[in-house]
């Protein structure tokens, strides 16, 4: 029998929940709400994760900056698979004893053959694409379509360095700066960041599922290091702020698209038109495609990273993707909606929380629903280690959708506010599109609606007469609350309309 | 800029931002590369106070329009968005953050160091090859690269096996360095990677790599072992035509012909033959 004292022994004695992220001030909304907590990673390692995904049968497989793959088994230990990678920043599982994992110089396939639990062939499935040691050559993915291709993801070069005097593939000769200058470090004339060898700043297709040939499936980029699909199979891709990127762009990416970041053009089949830098900006204006969303820097996100799908279990939330964002604490949702035959939606803060940290790089939903991010920093603000956020039992008070219709937009929440606390602050801007680094926010307008709630509390119509297309509509509710008296999380959106 | 333009603006700045917004701000456009008290992207907020502790405009200007001014860190992206109100608050901020603080001191060794488990396969970047290579530790004391981009063994070395620090502490910015005397390599040949393909590598019980790729259509597998003082080449060629190697005077074959340095093999003497590398 346990007598009360005893019980309350054994209570104290037990283990403490493993190493739960207290947040430094004191509990907000988002903390009350969902549950972070610290993923045990392997012993002795630099705990940067540079991918992370679920296998089929449920374990949890992480790669690490210093080339190591782990997989979690399921008694919790960890057992490495694979090492000596060079800095893989993306894993994809590919059947049973295989996955996939981007470093910089290819997509491999590790395959376990002899089924002992670790990788014994290391397969190139595609590393038909130049490399010129420049630090800033990351590359990114593998995502998966619904076609069954493989999609990569090929940064620039930055001019915060030069590159080796031997590289791997044919050096292109538009530009201003010479090879042999820029192997001297000399980065002059180069541009901010630079493309010099194929295919740099482009994302490339490998089809059926990296058995079939790889081409360029769409250029334009800087450093896109989110890359995936949605539930609707658009092909999201975001870039980071800096130049030719006012604010972090989130690009639907279609098959011959340009996405805005000049240096890539020149890997465009039967490019003749020179120094891509060169060109007037209403030239480039017009090749470009617009991002569907734009991640608002500051308020948003300044470097976001990998989108994930929301599964079942985070119901009104299924079907919508979340970012993971480096530099603060906090996720971003993206909620798209096709309008006249272009895809773009709303950007809105999730989880931003002293508790998460920052540093969000890789995210995965576990079987059961929970939210896995891989943190990481490479030196630039950011963190390490694994967080765990389980799928809540209800929702708290969120901005669940935002839906633009033909005479302005319409909110939705997941929970029923109350109408005395709604005062609803809108305006619309962008940002510059030019080869300077950022951008302020410009053309502002600020928007009056005759806003109405619907009698559930759960709908905000806000009729708008001025919708302009390529701004940011921002629709701000602050102070917002239900009406059981919580706080409406994340209460801001950003629209971006591309089309009325 | 002239200097009149500056004065009403500083004048401004009191009443424009206050010192938590200068938190907000360095929050979100400086803190990426800006640390308090470690250079990271660029210098901490103690270098900075020291530089612009009493020089107010001389960091608008420079934060307004930034040059590259440090060797291997990159040019600051300007900050003219902010307006020099918020720059000034931003300047506050820094000042007071770095109060008290001690510049950390660059971390010169590998918290993480451990003798190379031998053998052992890490890519990385490395001095003398391209930037696709592959290091290997040999069980013993020998090291080779071995380069994805141009399909040949480059380098030999003698020592411990790397030291990846510089590397692994950033983002990559640096090569890392051999550890040890280079014994043997060969010099760069870019011409090579259109006639190669790369294909991967198996690596067997013991941990060694065969490397696998494509030269003018022949496939290729080849396994690289130590046998005393020499570096042994195991090679198994599958191709309808001879293959040929230019041989170094380092360099001896098992089987084929030589003439002029360069070595001839028929598709049966190809099917398996090794060239040994003898090493000082």
């Amino acid at each position: 029998m346990i007598t009360p004292l005893l019980f309350l022994a054994a209570i104290l004695a037990a283990p403490k929940p493993a190493d739960v992220a207290k947040p430094a001030a004191a509990a907000d909304g988002w903390d009350k709400a969902f549950e972070i907590s610290k993923v045990e990673v392997p012993a002795g390692i630099d705990d940067q994760v540079g991918g992370l995904a679920f296998l089929d049968d449920g374990r949890l497989a992480v790669a690490f900056h210093r080339g190591e793959v782990f997989i979690r088994q399921t008694d919790g230990t960890w057992k490495q698979f694979a090492e000596g990678l060079h800095e893989p920043l993306g894993l994809l599982p590919d059947g049973k004893g295989a996955v996939l994992v981007m470093q910089r110089p290819e997509l491999t396939r590790l395959v376990d053959t002899d089924g002992d639990g670790k990788a014994d062939r290391y397969q190139t499935i595609c590393d038909s694409f130049g490399m010129t040691g420049n630090y800033h050559e990351f590359a990114f993915g593998p995502a998966r379509g619904p076609d069954g291709a493989l999609y990569i993801g090929l940064n620039l070069a930055s001019s915060g360095a030069g590159i080796f005097k031997e590289i791997r593939g044919t050096w292109s000769e538009i530009g201003k700066a010479t090879r042999e200058n820029l192997a001297a470090g000399k980065t002059g004339g180069a541009g901010r960041m630079y493309g010099r060898v194929p295919y740099r700043g482009c994302i490339l297709r490998i089809a059926d599922n990296g058995r079939g040939p790889t081409e360029l499936f769409a250029t334009g980029f800087r450093s896109p290091d989110g890359i995936g699909f949605d539930a609707k199979g658009h092909l999201l891709v975001n870039d980071n702020q800096g130049d030719w990127r006012g604010s972090s762009p989130l690009q639907v990416v279609t098959k011959g698209s340009f996405n805005g970041h000049p240096a890539s053009l020149v890997w465009t089949p039967g490019w003749n038109k020179g120094e891509p830098l060169a060109l007037p900006v209403p030239e480039l204006e017009k090749l470009r495609t617009q991002p569907g969303g734009v991640f608002i820097q500051g308020e948003l996100s300044n470097s976001p990273t990998q989108p994930a799908v929301f599964p079942a279990s985070w119901g009104a939330l299924a079907g919508q993707v979340v970012f993971g964002e480096m530099n603060a604490a906090r996720l971003v949702r993206f909620v798209g909606e096709d309008v006249g035959g272009v895809h773009q939606g709303a950007m809105i803060p999730f989880l931003d929380t002293k508790a998460l940290r920052n540093g969000n790089h890789r995210l995965a939903f576990a079987p059961d629903g929970a939210l896995h991010v891989g943190k990481t920093h490479l030196s630039w603000a950011g963190n390490n280690g694994i967080v765990r956020i389980p799928a809540p039992k209800a929702l708290p008070p969120l901005i669940e959708s935002v839906h633009l219709t033909a005479k302005g937009f319409e909110v939705r929440f997941t929970a029923a506010l109350d109408k005395a606390s709604l005062t609803p602050a809108l305006r619309s801007f962008r940002y510059k599109y030019h080869s300077t680094y950022g951008s302020p926010k410009v053309d502002e307008l600020p928007l009056e609606s005759a806003w109405s709630l619907s009698a559930d509390g759960k709908l905000l119509t806000l009729p708008l007469k001025d919708i302009r297309e390529g701004f940011v509509h921002e629709i701000k509710l602050a102070g917002a609350k239900s009406t059981d008296g919580r706080e409406l999380l994340g209460p801001i959106a950003y629209y971006q309309v591309v089309k009325k | 800029m002239p200097r009149w333009f500056l004065t009403p603006l500083l004048a401004l700045s009191a009443t424009l931002a206050s010192g938590q917004d200068g938190k907000l701000l360095y929050e979100q456009n400086c803190a990426a590369c800006h640390l308090p008290d470690q250079m990271v992207v660029g210098p901490s907020l103690i270098e900075i106070t020291k530089l612009y502790d009493k020089k107010p405009k001389e960091f608008v200007v420079w934060s307004i329009k930034p040059v590259k001014k440090r060797n291997g860190v990159i040019e600051m992206p300007s900050m003219a968005h902010l307006g020099e109100a918020n720059l000034l608050a931003v300047r506050e901020y820094m000042i007071t953050a770095s109060q008290g603080l001690k510049e950390k001191p660059a971390v010169s060794k590998d918290p993480l160091a451990r003798p190379a488990r031998r053998p052992e396969i890490q890519r990385m970047f490395l001095p003398n090859v391209g930037p696709a290579a592959i290091a290997v530790a040999l069980p013993g004391d020998l090291n080779y690269t071995f380069d994805a981009g141009d399909c040949r063994l480059r380098t030999v070395w003698r020592g411990d096996f790397l030291d990846c620090w510089a590397y692994y502490k950033s983002n990559g910015k640096a090569t890392a360095t051999p550890l040890g005397t280079t014994l043997w390599q060969l010099p760069a040949d870019e011409s090579l990677q259109k006639r190669v393909k790369f294909l991967g590598y198996s690596v067997d019980a013991a941990g060694l790599p065969t490397f696998e790729y494509e030269r003018d259509g022949a496939q290729f597998r080849e396994k690289i072992v130590t046998e005393g003082k020499t570096l042994v080449r195991r090679f198994e060629v599958t191709t309808t035509k001879p293959v040929s190697f230019t041989l170094d005077p380092a360099t001896t074959c098992s089987s084929g012909t030589v003439l002029n340095k360069l070595l001839t093999l028929t598709p049966a003497e190809a099917k398996s033959f090794t060239l040994t590398l003898r090493l000082l």
